[in-house]
């Protein structure tokens, strides 16, 4: 490293390189992003839950987390070949183990999350850049999440620790340790680690490269609150107005609404010809909602890793429901107060008319 | 009992929302006494209850939810439905019709072909098997004519409005017939073009500002502008 | 099951031809109107050249890289040049990860012959020593985002890009090659584009968004440049009467045209060495 402590680009040691998240920039993708971290340029897509294609991977209680990382053939100084390499096999595994652990799978069982990232100009640190991206697409999508996971690799750069390396100081550095971390929740979800480290740029390095994740975070919490901002500020009208609140609690008056049960409950269909009080079902939504989660927080000080705060953690099963949790009964009643009169345009089936040749 | 981020703020997982003891729901992973969210919406709070409201994302299938569905696949007796969520919805013969279906004399594909829009309702769903689907009641069935508009389902409540009043002023400024399904599917039919174009511009002006109030006031003025 | 494949809609098909047949489109366009172009370039610092061409909400990017390589036995004082597409996962639900699709082939091939054909590159200008160094331009397009008519973005891809390529000079010395640092632009000899015309029912249009290709009975392309025609492909289930091929090539060549003006508006210094 030059005297005045600076590195090729100018950096100081702990700088991370100029970044800039956007989201929801495809518009195929149920969430997407573009990631500039310095020169690497990354866009990731999220479908999903949709259903799992071959459905004999599925699992029973959650979601499948399929994370395909690429690199485009002129990413790269020289030419990559188009069919995926050992390397981005590998690190589309670590992803998806990765996130794993940070989306909320359960609540979509027997689906997939597939999630594609890919690198169209890289300059070290891709697998970290991309992470970016795909913690950004996800949120994008509407996948639940425990918390936003940054990634950056620290690293050794002439003898020092420094954060963020270029593919510069990759290739003549001597230590690289890419990390996933979420900041809120304390918990890493992909470590690597290669080169020659001492314990205390080991050490040093881990933090390092923690305290650029919360610098990090801080701008994928931007990018994702800016869409929304942005349109509410164009037009000019505060968040406070309380039009919107009126709408939400018009559609719990309306979910309220006690539906009778008629009697042309298919009886071919026995498991669906449940009913249930609403009143039942707000109970088991509570004791359901009380399926926890141990997480382990583990306090890392000076080699003597100690756990404590076994916390639990807990989310609602209310998924996606009304707050009340009532489940409206099958059958009979159209269910929606926005029905017209478009009876005309619904063609009564009828078997008779049909050709029986 | 501290509420940390003011309602209907915009947050993103991971954002410490409150502490103490409050009642909960979507969008919302409680540790210890700390609630956080996990997702990107706008948090409400009612009466010491909790939620955070997604601005984006799939359909999740409900119980009693209408939905519009388009056949993918026919089987000997049911239909594949997309329903646009995780997870395909079936419709097997026997909910399809009041009728009894014979597998033998009757041909699954002159009820519903691959390609046909229906209008159905989601009769059973327990996240274990794939929803199941029923035409047999009445206004739902096949749909002719008109045309479907796929939008964000956690934007059908604002088309819908309060008390359905958004959905009436479209309707009636417009002249047209609309349907809005809970899976963000809309089906459109008006007496010209014109007019159904206005009901798309409309749509898609909810869509971009949900989550901005007065929404009501703006989308009268949009369609009393472009009447002609 | 139909894995993420999308479904033509009965109704769809309907309502776009009765659109159709008073002269509109879903989106307002008329029948021959593109949706507005975009192109960025310079964009891939690792490549030669790069552009990012949308036409509305369909998005590609395309990279060239410049390899040196040894030239064919039958072609000993050529450079060759090649084309792929690859209809990337980002880009729709339907575009699964894995090996090429046969749509995903059937546009690289399109695009391939787009380019060759039309000669616009010089490739005795990209031999470096007769029969055995040459350069090799690889050209790789992605989808990005899939709202229909990838083809035609595809062409426009990779024209921009290879518009904008700078190669870096080479020297040559005992017979080894030495790249130098300075740049030299490479010059394009033709201004080749492809335009599709989609059938659907009695009529032909131009650009066809998703909504509108997924339900075309078929599809011809044309790549023409300012002098020639110089590729073609029919695709998709149905027959194109033969007495329309003609007028669609018409219509084509005149599409062409405004297409070339609004590239060059787009890229100021786009220039044509015609010998």
């Amino acid at each position: 490293m030059t005297e005045e402590n600076l590195r090729p680009d100018g950096r100081t040691a702990k700088q991370l390189r100029e970044l800039k998240v956007e989201v929801g920039v495809l518009d195929r993708a149920d969430g997407s992003s573009k990631v500039n971290l310095g020169k690497n340029l990354v866009y990731a897509s999220v479908f999903g839950p949709r259903e799992l294609h071959p459905k004999h991977s599925s699992k029973a209680n959650k979601a499948n987390v399929r994370i395909n990382y690429r690199m485009a053939t002129f990413s790269v100084v020289d030419y990559k070949r188009p069919f995926p390499s050992r390397r981005e096999k590998e690190i589309s595994k670590v992803l998806s183990e990765a996130y794993e652990s940070v989306v909320l799978t359960k609540f979509f069982p027997r689906s997939a999350i597939d999630v594609h990232v890919e690198i169209f100009q890289s300059d070290g640190g891709t697998r970290t850049a991309a992470s970016i991206a795909i913690t950004a697409a996800l949120a994008d999508a509407g996948i639940p999440m425990r918390d936003l996971t940054g990634g950056i690799a620290a690293g050794i750069y002439q003898d020092q620790v420094v954060l963020d390396l270029s593919g510069q100081e990759d290739m003549k550095g001597t230590g690289d340790l890419p990390l996933l971390y979420s900041p809120t929740i304390d918990e890493v979800s992909l470590f690597q680690l290669d080169g020659l480290f001492t314990f205390d740029q080991f050490k040093e390095a881990f933090e390092t490269a923690k305290s650029g994740i919360i610098q990090i975070v801080k701008v994928i919490q931007d990018a994702l609150k800016e869409k929304y901002l942005k349109i509410r500020d164009e037009i000019g009208i505060s968040s406070d107005d309380d039009d919107l609140n009126e709408v939400m609690v018009h559609e719990d008056e309306d979910d309220s609404i006690n539906v009778e049960v008629t009697n042309s409950v298919d009886t071919s269909t026995p498991e669906t010809a449940v009913t249930v009080e609403a009143a039942e079902i707000t109970t088991s939504q509570e004791t359901g909602a009380m399926e926890s989660e141990n997480s382990q927080e583990t306090a890392n000080e000076s080699a003597t890793v100690q756990t404590n705060n076994v916390e639990e953690e807990t989310v609602s099963n209310a998924w996606y429901s009304v707050p009340s949790g009532q489940i409206k009964p099958m059958g009979g009643k159209p269910s929606d107060d926005n029905e017209d009169d478009s009876d005309s345009i619904l063609r009564d089936i009828e078997y008779s008319n049909l050709s029986e040749d | 009992m501290t509420i940390i981020v003011e309602d209907s703020e915009i947050v993103v997982p991971g954002d410490l929302l409150a502490d103490g003891n409050y009642k909960f729901g979507e969008g919302i992973v409680k540790r210890g006494n700390n609630f956080y969210s996990s997702l990107v919406g706008v948090f409400i709070i009612r009466n010491e209850f909790l939620q955070v409201r997604p601005l984006k994302g799939r359909y999740f299938p409900n119980v009693g939810d209408t939905v519009i569905g388009f056949i993918e696949d026919t089987n000997l007796t049911s239909w594949i439905v997309n329903i646009r969520g995780p997870y395909s919805g079936i419709l097997l013969a026997s909910n399809a019709s009041r009728r009894r279906f014979d597998p033998i004399r009757h041909d699954a594909r002159k009820i519903f072909d691959v390609g046909d829009v229906i209008k159905a309702e989601i009769i059973s769903f327990d996240r274990t098997r794939d929803p199941q689907l029923a035409t047999k009641y009445p206004r739902l069935g096949k749909l002719e004519g008109g045309r479907i508009l796929e939008t964000n389902p956690h934007h059908i409540p604002r088309i819908i409005g309060k008390q359905g009043s958004m959905i009436s002023m479209i309707k009636q400024l417009t002249n047209s017939n609309i349907m809005v399904a809970k899976n963000g599917r809309i089906w459109i039919k008006a007496n010209n073009i014109h007019d159904e174009e206005r009901v798309v511009e409309a749509i898609n002006q909810i869509s971009r500002e949900a989550h901005v109030s007065g929404l009501t006031d703006r989308i009268s003025e949009l369609l009393n502008t472009n009447k002609n | 099951m139909s894995d993420f494949e999308q479904v033509a809609l009965t109704i769809e098909k309907e309502y776009i031809k009765n659109l159709l047949a008073s002269e509109r489109r879903l989106d307002g366009r008329t029948k021959s109107e593109f949706r507005e172009i975009k192109i960025e370039t310079g964009i891939i610092g690792t490549a030669q050249g790069s552009s990012i061409v949308s036409i509305g909400k369909t998005k590609v990017i395309c990279g060239v890289k410049a390899q040196i390589g040894t030239p064919y036995p039958d072609s000993p004082n050529k450079g060759s040049l090649t084309v792929g597409f690859e209809a990337s996962p980002l880009s729709a639900p339907e575009h699964r990860s894995g090996p090429p699709q046969d749509h995903a082939i059937e546009i690289a091939r399109v695009t391939d012959r787009l380019i060759r054909e039309s000669e616009c590159v010089d490739l005795e200008s990209l031999c470096l020593i007769e029969g055995e160094k040459i350069r090799t331009l690889i050209i790789d397009i992605y989808s990005l985002d899939d709202f229909g008519n990838l083809i035609d973005a595809c062409g426009i891809a990779a024209l921009a890009a290879l518009a904008t390529t700078q190669l870096p000079d080479v020297q040559v010395e005992n017979g080894e090659i030495i790249t130098l640092d300075t740049l030299s632009p490479l010059k394009l000899k033709s201004f080749p584009i492809s335009i599709t015309s989609y059938k659907i029912g009695d009529f032909y249009i131009n650009d066809a968004d998703l909504r509108e290709e997924l339900i075309s009975d078929a599809r011809i392309t044309f790549g023409t440049t300012e002098t020639h025609i110089v590729s073609g492909q029919k695709g998709g289930q149905s027959g194109i009467k033969s007495n329309h091929i003609l007028e669609i090539l018409k219509d084509t060549i005149r599409a062409s045209a405004s297409i070339r003006e609004e590239i060059k508006k787009q890229i100021p210094t786009l220039k044509i060495f015609t010998n």
